[in-house]
């Protein structure tokens, strides 16, 4: 039995008994690795020798092998790079399940082996099976019948599942004894203790007296990946099915390249030893004139490959005693006559494919060399160069070959090789062909320069030629051939071609010499001739060169640039096609975030769904979230706009808190979810309502916020500043917004990048973050719309802060603080564990006339309190935070309630919903709730109600005196709207004059004194002339106290377009009718103020 | 004679209208009492018939002002409806719409004469 620590001799192991009996051995050899150092690590592949399926196992020694080619293949799909684990088979399983190595192949399927390591979806080569018998055992043949009640020896491995299979799928009952392992099968085999033996592969490892049968059956076996390394065996598995895919043939050709002898068992078949025992000599024709092939020498005996061919093919078959003789035939019908009339045993070559071998009466053996054939034709290669095809007539390979292949061409015959290139040169054919490995050493000789040589997509195959009949010769050379291999004719044939036509050359010379001396002095008279003439035609010549070389270089440049100006169109179309999908994965990122809020407080809205109160909050959330996604919607259009530069912004009045409450609502969810810490602080803002586009402000901040979250790790922290900067001027303002995290930052190089366009946005993917790209383009491309500026600034791993600063008007809706004198001089008590909110609230309620401190948590508020109490000037105002550490805004507001007054209020400020503590608040004597961030109009409005002010009485009332003795001219033509508008203004102190339309309006203008009217409401539409046209006529008027008078615009609809075209005619205010009194009275105020 | 009540029962937001008239009862009925000779009804139904969608509009769109202004809530929703759709110049048949407007106007206006 073969050893496994042998690996000289030239056995291949059977992988199953390597992994049976190695597992057993203890004797481990120490794995060495050779580490590489790149970026992606190695993969580990357990390298274990293993005669042709892995051979090289050592540092340094050269690879080869069945699997050693599979691993390269592999890595031409998955790109691995390699560091081989040299060691002994059963070490290197261990390796393997304890995932010190990634790889290792050659194990074949075991349900409790899955555990251990993974398998591919597919197989890395197959065994086969076969069953041995000995060679003098006449009771067992083919006929399987024959094995019933015989005794069959097996390694107790996975062969014995499929030998009872095939057993039983043939209902034959033999005995079958396993053994643990194959010195004990061979043993029992050669002890006659079994009839038969069932094996891997070939299997009789030079038994002469083992005889094979048949296979009955096969198994797969892979190459398992490490437990730990799914990526691996997903990688694995791509690359298996891709390879698949490319080359359905690749694992039949790898094992035809490493085992083709896989059925040349060492036992001969019968008809191979009938054919033997009846013969002592092997009578062998060849063609003459057919080298490399075959030929006579000068000494009259054989040469080419068939000298050398056949005895070593006997003496690798290990046939000593018979002798061969050769004949050598001038035509080959001839030859083949005689083989099919028993005189000849072989013939070679042989070929022409078996249709025109059977019309011969041969068998056809397999090839001994297949060269492919080459077309040796003149002029330009077409479909008509094989119209007339010459051939020589003594080559019936070539002739049939052609036959076979060109069906419809003419072939004219000749008597030789030259023949036929010569008639190719003289036009009488349009081709001939020639072997390949003759056709080079042809074609040397340069009276064929003319010619040229295209190799075809034909091999044309050399065989033996045997009677048809002779089955043990034929499955004999067969046997023969596959042993000795192809390569083996082709190095043969390299001897035997050389000197191919040197021979004829010299022969020639030699038989001439006065004609060859006397041309030889012709031809050289005839050089100088033409020396002397060449120079003369050089110069002309170097000009035209020259000339022709310019000419080039110019369609050469051309060809360049078309092929830049090509390659450019292709650059700008991939790019766009990039920008593309990186603006799909973009939008459905922004689009995620509001549906989110949707669907999330739909289901919170089901669970309360008997809470009326609740359930009203969350559908104004969804409202709020849903408006946002259908305008994301509108964005995907506008999209090209902002690539063309074509947005617009579109302002209008905006109230600030609304928007930040808003964007609150909308994040909410999400920062919940990552259990973020968020903080937005509110500081110095002073004017709540400002003029800007509410749509594209809010998807600014929404993109960094959105960016804050998704880049900030859970439980991190995220504020969001918002500081008015007072600008000198009196109608405009600049908000600062600052949005800083703690999350994973950027790197610099991203940072010089993150607000450029997404096509030339490269390192998005490389630094890891993803979508941003385009997201912070828009941004930035809005922010830059608006008048505003953007920076960011930012540390990898530390953090990002995003820096907006925006100039905007501040809105004619602005309302104006007056002091509630309520609250005058009042102490109050800020409580919150966040010094920013403290900070920004205790401003605004100095704002109103407080006297505002604070306590950052609980336990201080109480003690604050109390002292206060103590010292007799208690707070009458006390704004706790919900959520703080060790006391929270309720139990606070519990302890304060013990002994303060009822009346004062504590009001409980919270980010979030507060429905879930609403209840639980209000019993520890909580009276109000606000959510964060609180401005002021919203300070006020909730300090207002506890103390019952009724401000909008009180402003009402000073709106109505404001105005007497003011003069207003009312252009309106409808004489209803009149009398309510006159009624409406004279209430209010106007002295009121009316203008039917708006003719009659300018007339009034332009005739009354320069300050005769103070201001003008203006009807739009009209008779005769509209509002619009009016205005402009009014604004064009030469006195400039006229030109400038305030006219406010009236229409009966507030559409956008009419408050823009109100605006384009140079008015200074719109209103809707129907008249809303405070609304025209704050109008009024605010342009005669 | 018409009163604040029946105006109430109408669907007027006769608070409102009042407010628009600084709490003059006496103004805003006055004004209610004009209504049956606002022209633009007229205006409406003939420029309908004759298929002048941009007249109608005018005199829809200024229906709409007045009716607005006088909080008169049924009349107001139906004549904007009829402005919306004649701002876009909708081809539609008009008339059932106007004969519902109009009927409001005959009620309202019985009740004045009453």
């Amino acid at each position: 039995m073969t050893s496994v620590n042998n690996p000289h001799k030239k056995i291949r192991l059977p992988l199953t008994a390597i992994l049976c009996v190695l597992l057993c051995l203890a004797g481990m050899l120490p794995a060495s690795a050779s580490r590489r150092t790149t970026e992606k690590p190695p993969v580990k592949v357990g390298y274990y020798e293993n005669e042709v399926f892995q051979e090289g196992a050592e540092q340094g020694a050269v690879k080869k092998g069945y699997a050693y080619e599979y691993y390269r293949k592999l890595s031409e799909y998955t790109g691995w790079k390699y560091e081989y684990v040299y060691g002994s088979f059963s070490d290197l399983y261990q390796q393997l399940i304890d995932g010190k190595i990634d790889l290792l192949a050659g194990l074949a399927y075991k349900e409790e082996r899955k555990e251990l390591f993974g398998y591919p979806d597919e197989i890395m080569g197959s065994e086969s099976y076969n069953l041995l018998k000995h060679e003098n055992d006449n009771d067992i043949t083919m006929e399987q019948s024959t094995l019933n009640d015989k005794r069959i020896g097996v390694l107790d491995s996975a062969i014995v599942d499929v030998l009872n299979g095939f057993l039983k799928k043939h209902n034959l009952k033999a005995s079958v004894k396993k053994y643990s392992d194959y010195d004990k099968v061979y043993d029992a085999f050669d002890k006659k203790e079994v009839d038969v033996i069932a094996v891997e592969g070939d299997g009789s490892y030079g038994r002469k007296h083992a005889e094979m049968l048949y296979s009955f059956g096969s198994s797969g076996y892979y190459l398992c990946v490490n437990k730990k390394r799914p990526d691996l065996l997903r990688e694995l598995n791509t690359a298996q099915s891709t390879l698949f895919a490319e080359d359905h043939n690749y694992l039949n050709n790898l094992n035809n390249k490493y085992y083709p002898a896989s059925v040349s068992e060492r036992a001969f078949s019968q008809p191979e030893k009938d054919w033997i025992s009846s013969h002592d000599e092997l009578r062998v024709g060849y063609l003459e004139n057919y080298l490399p092939y075959s030929g006579t020498n000068d000494n009259g005996n054989v040469t080419g490959i068939v000298s050398d061919y056949v005895p070593q093919m006997l003496k690798t078959l290990g046939i000593s005693d018979i002798k061969i003789s050769y004949k050598g035939y001038d035509n080959y019908d001839k030859m083949l006559k005689d083989v099919d009339q028993q005189t000849l045993d072989l013939a070679f070559p042989v070929g022409g494919g078996s249709y025109y071998s059977e019309e011969n009466g041969i068998y056809q053996s397999k090839a001994v060399a297949a060269p492919v054939i080459e077309l040796v034709y003149k002029n330009v290669y077409n479909k008509n160069t094989v119209k007339h095809i010459a051939l020589d007539e003594s080559n019936r390979i070539k002739y049939y070959s052609v036959k076979s292949h060109y069906p419809d061409a003419d072939i004219i015959l000749y008597p030789s090789v030259e023949a036929c290139l010569d008639a190719v040169l003289a036009d009488e054919v349009d081709c001939t062909v020639l072997n390949g490995l003759r056709a080079n050493e042809y074609l040397k000789n340069s009276r064929y320069d003319k010619l040229s040589v295209q190799q075809l997509g034909i091999s044309e195959e050399h065989c033996f030629g045997v009677a048809i009949g002779n089955e043990g010769l034929l499955k004999l050379v067969n046997r023969g051939v596959t042993l000795l291999g192809t390569d083996y004719a082709q190095t043969l044939a390299a001897r035997y071609t050389s000197g191919l036509y040197n021979y004829t050359l010299l022969d020639l010379i030699g038989e001439h010499l006065v004609f060859f001396i006397s041309a030889i002095l012709l031809i050289a008279g005839l050089i100088i001739f033409l020396l002397i003439r060449s120079m003369q035609r050089k110069k002309k010549q170097i000009l035209e060169t020259e000339k022709a070389r310019v000419e080039l270089e110019e369609k050469n440049n051309e060809l360049a640039k078309n092929k830049e100006a090509l390659s450019d169109a292709l650059v700008d179309a991939e790019r766009a096609n990039r920008a593309k999908t990186a603006f799909l994965n973009n939008m459905s990122h922004d689009i995620r975030t509001p549906m989110n809020a949707i669907v999330g407080f739909t289901s919170m809205a089901e669970k309360n769904i008997n809470n009326k109160e609740l359930i009203k909050d969350y559908l104004n959330k969804i409202t709020v979230s849903s408006r946002h996604l259908l305008s994301l919607i509108n964005d995907v259009l506008d999209m090209s706009r902002i690539e063309s530069g074509k947005m617009h912004i579109d302002e209008s009045d905006v109230h600030l808190p609304d928007l930040i409450h808003d964007l609150w609502t909308i994040i909410q969810s999400n920062v919940k979810s990552k259990q973020l810490h968020m903080f937005i602080d509110i500081k110095d803002v002073r004017n709540e309502d400002i003029i800007t586009d509410k749509l594209r402000l809010n998807q600014v901040l929404l993109n960094i916020l959105g960016n804050a979250i998704k880049f900030t790790p859970n439980g991190g922290t995220i504020s969001f500043s918002i500081i008015e900067k007072a600008l000198p001027t009196e109608d405009m303002t600049d908000f600062e917004f600052r949005i800083k995290d703690n999350g994973i930052g950027m790197s610099e190089e991203f940072q010089k990048t993150i607000f450029e366009a997404f096509s030339r946005e490269k390192t998005s993917t490389v630094s890891g973050i993803q979508g941003t790209g385009l997201g912070m383009a828009i941004t930035k491309n809005i922010i830059d719309l608006m008048g505003g500026t953007i920076t960011v600034k930012s540390k990898e791993g530390v953090g990002s802060e995003f820096i907006i600063n925006l100039p905007c008007r501040i809105s004619d809706n602005s309302v104006q603080y007056e002091r509630i004198t309520e609250l005058d001089g009042l102490r109050a008590l800020v409580t919150d564990d966040d010094e920013g909110t403290c900070k920004s609230l205790c401003s605004m309620l100095s704002e109103l006339g407080m006297r505002p401190e604070s306590a950052f948590n609980g336990e201080d508020a109480v003690k604050l309190a109390a002292q206060a109490s103590e010292q007799g000037e208690k707070f009458r105002v006390y704004i706790l935070d919900m959520v703080m550490p060790d006391m929270n805004g309720i139990e606070t507001a519990r302890r304060l309630r013990s002994f303060i007054s009822d009346k004062d209020p504590i009001i409980i400020l919270t980010a979030y919903d507060w429905s879930d503590f609403e209840q639980e608040a209000r019993e520890a004597g909580v009276t109000g709730f606000c959510t964060k961030p609180m401005f002021m109009s919203e300070l006020r409005s909730t300090l207002q109600q506890p103390f019952r002010v009724d401000s909008q009485n009180s402003a009402a009332e000073q709106d109505k005196v404001d105005f007497t003795g003011k003069r207003i001219l009312l252009a309106e033509d409808n004489e209803m709207n009149q009398l309510i508008a006159v009624s409406i203004l004279e209430g209010a102190g106007f002295i009121v004059d009316i203008a039917g339309d708006g003719i009659e309006a300018v007339e009034k203008i332009t005739s009354a004194e320069p300050d005769h009217y103070d201001v003008v409401l203006m009807d739009i539409q009209m008779p005769r002339m509209d509002g619009y046209e009016a205005s402009k006529r009014i604004r064009a008027l030469d006195d400039p106290i006229k030109s400038n008078i305030p006219i406010i615009a009236v229409t009966a609809n507030a559409f956008d377009e009419d408050r823009k075209f109100a605006m384009e005619a140079g008015m200074n205010g719109h209103l809707a009718k129907p008249y809303d009194i405070p609304e025209i009275m704050k109008k009024l105020k605010k342009v005669l103020r | 004679m018409i009163t604040i009540e029946m105006l109430r029962n109408f669907g007027a937001d006769t608070e409102e209208g009042l407010a628009r008239c600084y709490n003059n009862e006496a103004l805003y009925l006055k004004l209610i009492g004009m209504l049956p000779n606002e022209k633009n009804f007229d205006n409406l139904s003939a420029a309908l018939a004759a298929d002048d969608l941009d007249a109608a509009f005018e005199a829809a769109h200024a229906l709409k002002g007045v009716l607005g202004n006088l909080s008169l809530t049924p009349m107001y929703e139906k004549s904007s409806q009829i402005t919306e759709l004649l701002r876009e110049r909708t081809r539609m048949d008009y008339t059932p719409m106007l004969k519902e407007l109009l009927d409001m106007k005959e009620r309202l206006t019985a009740m004045i004469n009453d």
